[in-house]
């Protein structure tokens, strides 16, 4: 459960201020598929990270599943993102000098988990993405939709209950677009994991519960 | 979770960009540092040994150097009338060439004494050549002074220059016997006057006649005293002397003949190379320096931007769940290991440089390797502390004022 009261977040820029968030309000239920839209630079990006426990916001109350985020130091906010959410990025977010494997170990290694279960938990994702059989490729020997499954396995494997997705369709065409875009919706429904996308492309939007809409950091 | 850590800081420096690259720079930087630390060293070890050299003895003997203004005068009566001052020993004229000096004691002095005593002329032919002849001054079994002198003298040369030959030579103290300041002559006739007594771990400048340079040879147990012979004038004074009388009528006879005339201690002499090497070694002090900041400046700038050219890795580790303290953790890891592997580098390197430079003129393989090991490692490491310790510094300001969004941007 995802609570934003009002929330806010300026950037200065020397005299200036943008109200990037401006007093966002919202609920998202467990388990819901909500897309983000809105023109650029609308905000949609500032208010997944600091949904994302990313980035500080300026004022207003955020709570996850009743624990109050706001004034938490970014120490902290670190481990509430650790154990509850995970990201997919428009460009993957991949390290390239790691194997598709090795990348998806990443957030298990961050939890300590035993050589053993690693094994085990990312097989199975790898195999549930389609991808296991390219786990010792690097990133920059695979397609864009193959490196974004496999951001989507690295997502998966720390078994966190949110999703948070910045136009993960963004880098690629329109057909490997939906087959992502289906690959969520099939997590959201399986795996009852709570998907939040940010997106321009109204098809995507589609396949969400709810779309909200921002404009200029606002609600419309 | 420190195996794991240690683990991604091996990944990072094997397989991100330049980071291979890196570490052999460090490797390089260390090498450039070591060899200013290692000369600097070298030079300070010198100024501290030099320091053990012979004082005693010394001021009642030195060089002398005389400059006529008229051709005509006469040099022959002029020494005449030096030699006639009262309390002056000896003054006498060494022709250029060299000679060793060498004392023996124990079973090969004994070896060397028999040898000579009963079969001297087989003795230069066979063990010493056809150019080299070789003169005992001290007889008895107890010790034995070898003078050897070459540059190519035939056995007739050799007979006629050591008839003439006048030098100071300085004994060991086990061959103690003579007073300083005494003349003794060598069985052709030669003299010798003794300059002062060397201990044991005593050191004595091999140039100390001509009074230019900082090498010098260690004495040890085995008395050895080296001089080049170059063309000057040589004097000693009597011990109970007192040289200012001397100077004043040396004066005297300055304007009688209308000649410069001076006269310089051995202990005047070392505390003039002394002081000048003690500016030389002020001087490139300043410059190792220089040069040794000026490095880690570098080597830590290029580190840094290895590191954050990397950044973008580190972004996506810390948004998959990795901590600042892990990330400190790894950084500190990865510079520790860049500079461990750069200072086996620069330790391998300094063993071929040694090697490759070592010249027996001067110093031995052994001071080398001391002064490599005792004054030049422990400096390097040093360094290599302080590279790491600011590029984790640095880097770790940088990556903590970014948020994981910015650091996934990077690139
Ligand atoms: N770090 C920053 N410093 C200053 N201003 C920023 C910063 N990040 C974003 N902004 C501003 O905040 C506003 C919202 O940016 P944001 O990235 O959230 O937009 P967006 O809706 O995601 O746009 P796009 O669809 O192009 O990704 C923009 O006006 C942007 O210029
Ligand atoms: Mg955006």
């Amino acid at each position: 459960m995802i609570r934003l009261v009002d929330v806010k977040k300026t950037y200065k820029n020397g005299e200036d201020t943008i109200n990037a968030v401006d007093g966002i309000t919202m609920d998202i239920a467990d388990g819901e598929f909500v897309a983000i839209m809105g023109s650029s630079g609308s905000g949609k990006s500032t208010l997944l990270n600091i949904i994302g426990c990313m980035d500080e916001m300026t004022e207003g109350e955020y709570y996850l599943d009743e624990i109050s985020i706001h004034g938490k130091k970014m120490k902290n906010l670190h481990k509430i993102r650790k154990s509850n959410i995970s990201f997919v990025f428009q460009n993957f977010a991949l390290m390239n000098h790691y194997s598709v494997y090795e990348n998806v170990e990443i957030p298990l290694l961050a939890n300590n988990i035993k050589k053993k279960d690693r094994k085990k938990i990312i097989e199975e994702k790898l195999k549930l993405l389609g991808i296991y059989e390219l786990r010792n490729k690097v990133p920059t020997k695979i397609s864009g939709g193959q490196q974004q499954r496999c951001a989507i396995a690295r997502a998966l494997v720390s078994d966190n209950n949110v999703i948070l997705a910045d136009e993960p369709t963004g880098a690629l065409d329109k057909k490997t677009g939906e087959e992502i875009i289906s690959l969520l919706k099939e997590i959201n429904k399986k795996e009852k994991k709570t998907v939040i996308v940010v997106t321009h492309d109204e098809k995507v939007a589609k396949n969400a519960d709810r779309i909200i809409v921002i404009e200029d950091g606002k609600i419309v | 979770m420190i195996r794991r850590n240690i683990r991604l800081a091996f990944d990072a420096l094997l397989r991100e960009k330049n980071s291979a690259a890196n570490t052999l720079l460090e490797g390089i930087a260390l090498i450039v540092i070591g060899v200013m630390i290692f000369i600097q060293s070298l030079t300070y070890y010198n100024y501290n040994e030099s320091d053990k050299i012979l004082k005693y003895g010394v001021e009642n003997s030195g060089k002398i150097d005389i400059e006529l203004s008229d051709e005509e005068t006469d040099y022959d009566a002029l020494v005449k009338e030096i030699k006639n001052i009262k309390g002056i020993k000896a003054i006498g004229y060494i022709t250029e060439g060299s000679c060793d000096v060498e004392g023996y004691k124990g079973d090969f002095a004994k070896d060397i004494y028999e040898l000579q005593k009963n079969n001297e002329d087989i003795m230069y032919e066979k063990t010493f050549g056809k150019y080299i002849e070789t003169v005992i001054l001290n007889y008895g079994s107890e010790g034995v002074i070898n003078i050897d002198v070459d540059k190519g003298y035939n056995f007739n040369e050799c007979d006629e220059l050591l008839e003439e030959y006048e030098e100071i030579i300085y004994l060991g103290s086990n061959l103690s016997g003579y007073d300083v300041g005494e003349v003794i002559y060598n069985e052709r006739g030669g003299k010798c006057i003794i300059g002062g007594y060397l201990k044991s771990n005593q050191r004595i400048l091999i140039d100390v006649i001509t009074g230019e340079t900082l090498s010098y040879i260690d004495v040890d147990d085995r008395p050895i005293i080296l001089k080049k012979l170059n063309t000057l004038n040589i004097f000693a004074v009597n011990s109970s002397e007192d040289m200012e009388g001397i100077r004043e009528k040396i004066k005297i006879l300055e304007e009688k003949y209308d000649a410069s005339i001076t006269m310089k201690t051995y202990d005047g002499i070392f505390d003039g190379i002394l002081k000048r090497n003690k500016t030389i070694i002020d001087f490139f002090e300043h410059i190792a320096t220089l040069v040794i900041l000026t490095v880690i400046i570098l080597q830590i700038c290029m580190q840094t931007v290895n590191l954050i050219e990397n950044f973008r890795n580190y972004g996506i580790l810390y948004a998959n769940g990795f901590s600042t303290k892990d990330h400190m953790f790894i950084f500190v890891v990865q510079n520790a290991i860049k500079g461990i592997v750069g200072m086996i580098l620069a330790i391998g390197a300094g063993y071929i440089l040694i090697d490759l430079f070592y010249t027996d003129v001067v110093y031995s393989l052994d001071i080398l390797y001391e002064v490599f090991w005792k004054y030049t490692v422990w400096k390097m490491g040093i360094c290599a502390m302080l590279i790491t310790i600011i590029t984790s510094l640095i880097t770790i300001f940088m990556f903590k004022k970014k948020s994981p969004k910015e650091l996934i941007q990077e690139n």
